[in-house]
């Protein structure tokens, strides 16, 4: 079965596609897991990786209260 | 001879990328050419710039807060830009260093990163999906003896079959 990104033929998991990485995360700003994005392993840590630079140039919030 | 080898190696060029925020007290002029500035602190440190976008005003996901001069100054918003450029760890470690000392710069970031068209899918058949899922076992087919069989042979068969 194909995740997101093989669906879409995304290479590339860019910290600034906020956008993208949005569909990652609950309300409350944290990241899903594994089990519900339905990504493969490799993914989920890409995207993990960029959404933790997204945070801390501020383009993602830590937390959204 | 070993020496003309390693001399033949081609070393695989390393991407960078650097994001950096600009403060938002500046004006529009003044934002283009900070852009510029840190363009020029990646070039002057050897780096050639591939894709660039200008510093382009935004409004910041939470507020950045630091410490200037003994005042602490708050940004709810920013000039967010970004270049993307050629060159090694060496390299950057100099251009970090140079950002750092930058005072309009809010914030940046320098990462290790790969061209869009040359980023590849990681190989990921050595795992099996699901540990559920049965193994699969290559079937070996045993190859069959083939007899060669002459015309006569055939036209005797087909005379049979025909009679019959």
């Amino acid at each position: 079965m194909e995740d997101y990104f093989s669906q879409n033929n995304i290479k590339h998991i860019d910290y600034k596609d906020t956008d993208t990485l949005r569909k990652f995360l609950n309300p409350h700003g944290r990241l899903l897991s594994r089990r519900r994005t339905g990504l493969s392993a490799a993914h989920q840590r890409d995207v993990a990786r960029a959404v933790k630079r997204a945070r801390y140039m501020a383009l993602l919030p830590y937390i959204v209260r | 001879m070993a020496t003309e080898q390693s001399k033949k190696t081609i070393i695989a060029p390393e991407y960078y990328e650097v994001g950096y925020h600009v403060m938002p007290t500046l004006s529009e002029g003044d934002v283009a050419a900070e852009g510029l500035h840190v363009r020029k602190i990646v070039e002057n440190a050897g780096g050639v710039v591939v894709k660039e976008q200008l510093p382009q005003r935004m409004s910041l996901a939470y507020t950045i807060e630091r410490n200037r001069g003994g005042a602490r100054e708050k940004f709810d918003t920013s000039h967010f830009g970004w270049m993307f450029f050629e060159g090694n760890s060496s390299m950057t470690e100099n251009i970090v260093a140079e950002l750092r000392s930058v005072d309009t710069l809010v914030r940046f970031l320098v990462i290790r990163t790969q061209k869009e068209e040359q980023a590849t899918m990681k190989p990921r058949s050595v795992f099996r999906r699901s540990p559920h899922e049965p193994e699969k076992v290559p079937v070996q087919e045993t190859p069959t003896a083939v007899t060669p069989v002459s015309t006569e042979e055939i036209d005797k068969e087909i005379e049979k079959l025909v009679s019959e």
